[in-house]
């Protein structure tokens, strides 16, 4: 090719002179040589070097962002949220950035912006207008710890909104850290069921403190990503440009079977109670009869609010992991291992001696009974110690342990909450070693128990004898709303249906005139339940000392829908079952039965004959 | 049998068969062919390139402008989409707090509500329970509207009162 133009441009130039021919070859060779120059280093950028300038540039403009996966939402049967999370910022200021703020240079404190002050006082200024609070003291905060500080913290939690007033400002040097706070609207009625998050470990991750935020932390956090990708230099993405990462995965949302107004109702009249009597602590338990259970209330609680009251007491969810020897409300297994192996009938006859002997203990009842002629149903409706044990005596120690296995005493719950306790419950081999023993479990001492575990009791009666376990996850929902019920609880008779119903009809005396709680009877309803007045396990003194009080019932007793547990640990003003801890169990069922709407009863009581 | 023997028996076949299609057909084996009609008459080679360059360089050029804006309205979008999301996030927190029941029961308590005592209930025509009036509380706070005198439930106040 240059063949043909240097033919032209000789024909052209023939009349130039050699000269002229001359001194445009020195310029063609000059810019022939520049060009080469050029060319060469063309093919060494490209050819040699291109990888690596690419790589540079590359790296330039592509930055990394962290995707931070929100963590599932806790909501009860009905979807009202309990624990969700919500996005907050952490103001953060760089010192040594912000002492220069609004200078012309770092010499030259002349406001560039004569509006604006200078400095870190100029910035304090600004920021007080939205933050609020002390300037003065603001201004502290900006100067750091000296002029090579980068990092202080201003203020922490700021809603989002609060945060685009802060960027609005554009003052150099405050950043926005994204951090997430957990928010829990049902506030302390549900702290210690649902749990709380605490402050965040060493990696930033806020771990649990206790509850099922803590049993079911792995799945409720869903996993971060990050996207790595081309951006221009204010921070568009380039479009086609590489973008790689992972998207983030939001945690599951937690379906519980309780329901947030029982919850709470259930909680304010326990605390309630818990005061009036001046108890250590109190539980109420509501399920319905397929043992789902409905609220969890445990005395004392923690305002989620407030970090301070986070302690390791008050974190408790009294209803796993307290145990306590369930006293009379016991009585119920002994009494329906007696008539499902027809060892007695409601109406079998008893003459309650004032005491009784059996092997090295002398027992007696907490009152001697104006008739001491009584059937099984008064044995239970006065809650005689010793009717109990001359009906549980005809049995051997085997049958009665096989029955309180059945009912779900000794043994954790399929909820396998944190730190839920199994209970005490000795096998007649252990109760071998102690004589008297064989015959306090029958009444509820020498045996401990969990509120769960005691109010499954009734929950089994009121099921016509049928034992469903226990149930608090009702299902797992995706970030994307796929739900997934939680598989179906196991279930195990332990009585037959007519033993229940005849337990149903003799408890029913436990709430008329004659019986030990009268104040737990509700118009218009048939209850069934049982007052408990059992000594208390010390274990700082390790010996017995106050009381247990509690009661336990069903409503409505002719066809039962709910069960309502209440135990009051060491109440001083009152320790009885049915003065403590039967008004609560009549506020609370009163309030339950309305809010689900369940019918009143249409049977007429059973009143049975408690005496002969 | 040897090989060329069966070759030649073949080729005979072969000339055969050929001659006997030819004979039908009976076509020149050479003919004049008309040149096909070429387009550089109504448009040049280099032009119709130029065109063709052109014509795809400007496609490329606008494709890239309206990946360009398309990339600019999904930040946009996601912008909004971010605000729109930081306010659903805001109001939601202050329903739930609204709505927790602690809040309504001092909400209510403050408006003079007081809870309802037990309700009577219609069975099978006749009423079961006493419907009772709910009482009123005591202070009634200076400037707050008087509390309405409770009613009780209409299925109560329907039935005759035994």
């Amino acid at each position: 090719m240059p063949h043909a133009p240097a033919a032209r441009r000789r024909d052209a130039g023939a009349g130039a002179g050699p000269r002229t021919d001359r001194r445009l070859r020195g310029w063609v060779l000059a810019v022939l040589l520049v060009l080469s120059l050029f060319g060469g280093r063309l093919v060494q950028l490209q050819g040699t070097d291109a990888a690596q300038f690419a790589n540079a540039a590359l790296k330039t403009r592509t930055t990394q962002v962290d995707l931070q996966a929100d963590r599932g939402d806790v909501v009860d049967s009905e979807g009202v949220v309990l624990a969700t999370s919500v996005e907050r910022r952490d103001v953060v200021a760089d010192p040594s950035i912000l002492r220069y703020f609004n200078m012309r240079s770092e010499s030259d404190p002349t406001p560039r912006d004569a509006d604006l002050g200078v400095g870190t006082a100029g910035a304090a200024h600004e920021l007080v207008k939205v933050l609020g609070g002390d300037e003065a003291e603001l201004a502290r905060v900006l100067e750091g710890d000296g002029p090579r500080d980068q990092y202080a913290v201003v203020a922490r939690e700021l809603t989002p909104q609060q945060w685009r007033d802060v960027e609005a400002l554009e003052l150099p040097g405050i950043t926005g850290h994204r951090t997430s706070q957990r928010v829990y609207p049902a506030g302390a009625a549900a702290a210690t069921l649902v749990g709380v998050l605490g402050g965040a470990d060493e990696e930033g991750v806020p771990k649990p403190l206790g509850g099922l935020e803590s049993k079911f932390d792995a799945q409720l956090q869903g996993r971060d990503g990050w996207q790595r990708y081309e951006r221009s230099l204010t921070g568009q993405q380039i479009p086609l440009g590489e973008t790689e990462g992972e998207d983030a995965v939001d945690g599951d949302t937690l379906h519980l079977t309780v329901d947030r107004d029982l919850q709470w109702k259930a909680e304010e009249a326990l605390v309630a109670q818990v005061e009036a009597t001046q108890a250590d602590s109190g539980t109420v338990v509501i399920m319905d009869k397929q043992q789902r259970l409905l609220a969890v209330a445990s005395a004392p609680t923690v305002d989620p609010a407030d970090t301070s009251t986070f302690t390791n007491t008050n974190l408790r969810n009294t209803a796993f992991t307290d145990v306590f020897e369930p006293g009379s409300t016991a009585k119920v297994v002994t009494l329906a291992a007696a008539l499902e192996e027809g060892r007695a009938d409601p109406s079998t006859k008893f003459v309650i001696p004032t005491e009784l002997k059996r092997s090295t203990k002398v027992f007696t009842d907490s009152h001697v009974p104006e008739n001491d002629h009584m059937t099984l149903a008064g044995v239970i409706a006065e809650s005689s110690n010793i009717g109990t044990i001359l009906a549980g005596e005809t049995m051997d120690a085997q049958t009665i342990y096989r029955y309180q296995r059945a009912f779900g005493f000794g043994q954790e719950t399929a909820v396998g909450f944190p730190a839920e306790s199994a209970g005490i419950l000795a096998t007649p081999e252990e109760m071998k070693k102690s004589g008297t023993q064989r015959y306090t479990v029958m009444f509820g001492q020498g045996m401990s128990v969990t509120a769960v575990q005691a109010a499954s009791v009734f929950a089994t009666i009121a099921n016509d004898g049928v034992r469903v376990e226990p149930q608090l996850v009702q299902g797992w929902s995706t970030p994307e709303g796929s739900y997934t019920p939680a598989p179906e609880p196991a279930s195990q008779r332990a009585v037959s249906t007519g033993t229940a119903r005849a337990m149903r009809e003799m408890l029913q005396g436990v709430v008329s005139e004659n019986g030990t709680a009268a104040a737990a009877a509700i118009d218009g309803y048939l209850v069934a339940g049982k007052t408990g007045t059992a000594q208390r396990y010390d274990e700082e003194c390790g010996c017995y000392r106050g009381y247990t009080a509690s009661f336990i019932g069903m409503a409505p007793a002719d066809d039962p829908e709910l069960v309502v547990a209440v135990i009051l640990q060491n109440p001083r003003t009152n320790y009885y079952g049915g003065g403590a801890a039967g008004p609560v169990f009549k506020d609370v069922m009163t309030y339950a039965l309305a809010q689900r709407g369940v019918a009143p009863s249409a049977a007429a009581p059973a009143n049975l004959p408690l005496t002969w | 049998m040897s090989q060329p023997l069966i070759a030649a028996r073949n080729a005979s076949a072969r000339a055969l068969r050929a001659r006997q299609a030819g004979a039908s057909q009976n076509r020149p084996l050479l003919r004049v062919v008309a040149p096909p009609a070429s387009f550089g008459a109504r448009l040049p080679l280099p032009l119709a390139c130029v065109l063709l360059l052109t014509g795809g360089l400007l496609v490329l050029l606008m494709m890239n402008i309206s990946i360009a804006r398309d990339a600019f309205t999904i930040s946009d979008l996601q912008h909004e989409a971010t605000l729109l999301r930081e306010r659903q996030q805001a109001l939601d927190e202050g329903l739930a707090a609204q709505a927790a029941p602690q809040a309504l029961q001092q909400r209510a308590t403050g408006l003079g509500m007081v809870p309802g005592p037990a309700p009577a209930h219609v069975v099978d025509g006749r009423v079961v329970g006493e419907p009772e009036e709910a009482q009123a509380p005591e202070p009634a706070a200076p400037g707050a509207p008087a509390p309405a005198p409770a009613e009780p439930a209409p299925t109560a106040s329907a039935a005759p009162t035994p």
